[in-house]
């Protein structure tokens, strides 16, 4: 799996390109570890953060329980992240595991952006 | 002496008007249903609920975007061709809409010709694999075995003989069976064989007329096997455990383990 980060003024959008797998999921959890949370905590500053499914080939359970497990941690810093574009397949996968309440999604990059959820 | 043309439904997705227009009546004229959508939520929305055999594609649209359109529509069927409208020069997004399973591809502006022309190659293709459609009839049974390192990466290998053996046997439901597959692979390489590269896991995948079957078996001292007919997600709809066996149970019609907790089989009914 490749991940492109788009910075924009208040937000970043992560691409997730390819199979969104066990090893992608390890991926994008050290990618965000790394460069944008403190542990697990989300910092005051992290902009709003947007997942961009167009280019994503597969996921499995591994990708969706680190969506979960980060929509949590940014439910508890009342701090906005998003799903934008996501296939038929994944839309059915967050039905069957009844997630689908869970996250935020988008049809589109712009209406996302345009979120204008309040934060602290 | 004239050749005659193959017909059939096309679904047609731009957000120009007048090409749509354009297309719509020369569709027609040829002796196509066809249907015209300016919206490509819409688009998938109609092909959810109509029977169409063919889907021509604007690639740059500002809701869902032509890659959008074949993700969705090949999720629905992988089998109808798909043909992409594209500016000139716009080769990048070309091979991206190939390698997703596009059938071909047409530049701005259209010319009327290659339109009559790539569509009868589009409908002659499908017509030669629908002649085959039925030959999985004749099956008893297809065995494949296969012995392979305990690494997720070979995932990847396993999961493409799959497609291409789903898509020979004419089997619809194709990334819900992928999906299975990732899962209970995934979960013999790191959990039952702690990705030791000393043991194997074992993919032995039968297809007969009626089901394709599949057992990954790792060589760890097994699960305690779960009891899938009242097996439910844990009430904490974030936690991370359980999500996989819970995903296999949804999309397969049978899953099963051996006494030792080693062996997952699982299988899918062909639609």
């Amino acid at each position: 799996m490749e991940i492109n980060t788009i910075n924009g003024e208040n937000y970043v959008v992560f691409q997730i390109i390819g199979n969104f797998d066990q090893h992608g999921a390890m991926y994008l959890r050290n990618v965000l570890i790394n460069e944008y949370l403190i542990g697990e905590t989300v910092p005051a500053e992290m902009p709003h953060v947007i997942f961009d499914f167009t280019q994503i080939d597969s996921i499995s359970s591994s990708g969706i329980g680190l969506l979960a497990s980060l929509q949590r941690t940014f439910n508890k810093s009342n701090k906005l992240l998003s799903l934008a574009k996501i296939p038929h397949s994944l839309q059915q996968i967050l039905k069957v595991a009844n997630l689908i309440g869970v996250f935020t999604i988008y049809k589109n990059i712009e209406e996302a952006v345009a979120d204008k959820r309040p934060e602290n | 002496m004239t050749a005659s043309r193959i017909t059939g439904n096309i679904l047609v997705i731009d957000d120009d008007e007048s090409i749509l227009r354009l297309l719509t009546k020369f569709l027609k004229s040829e002796g196509h249903g066809v249907a015209a959508e300016i919206n490509g939520s819409d688009a998938i929305e109609t092909f959810k609920k109509e029977k169409f055999d063919l889907v021509i594609t604007d690639m740059y649209m500002p809701d869902l975007d032509g890659l959008d359109i074949i993700r969705n529509i090949k999720d629905i069927n992988q089998n109808i061709p798909i043909i992409v409208l594209t500016a000139a020069g716009s080769i990048t997004n070309v091979v991206h809409s190939l390698k997703l399973g596009a059938f071909n591809y047409m530049t701005k502006p259209v010319n009327i010709n290659e339109v009559r022309e790539i569509i009868q190659k589009a409908f002659l293709t499908s017509a030669a694999s629908l002649q085959h459609k039925n030959f999985y009839t004749f099956l008893s049974s297809a065995v494949s075995v296969f012995k392979i390192k305990s690494a997720v990466e070979h995932l990847e290998g396993i999961s493409y003989y799959l497609n291409s053996m789903l898509a020979f046997y004419g089997f619809t439901s194709g990334w819900q069976i992928q999906l299975a597959l990732t899962e209970a692979f995934t979960n013999a390489v790191c959990h039952g064989n702690h990705s030791s590269p000393d043991r194997d896991v074992t993919c032995e995948i039968t297809f007969t007329r009626d089901e394709v079957a599949i057992s990954i078996e790792d060589e760890g001292g097994g699960f305690k096997v779960p009891d899938l007919k009242n097996y439910k997600l844990n009430d904490d709809k974030y936690a991370g455990s359980g999500r996989g066996i819970f995903l296999i149970n949804s999309y397969m019609d049978s899953v099963e383990f051996n006494a030792r907790g080693n062996r997952i089989t699982m299988i899918k009914k062909r639609n």
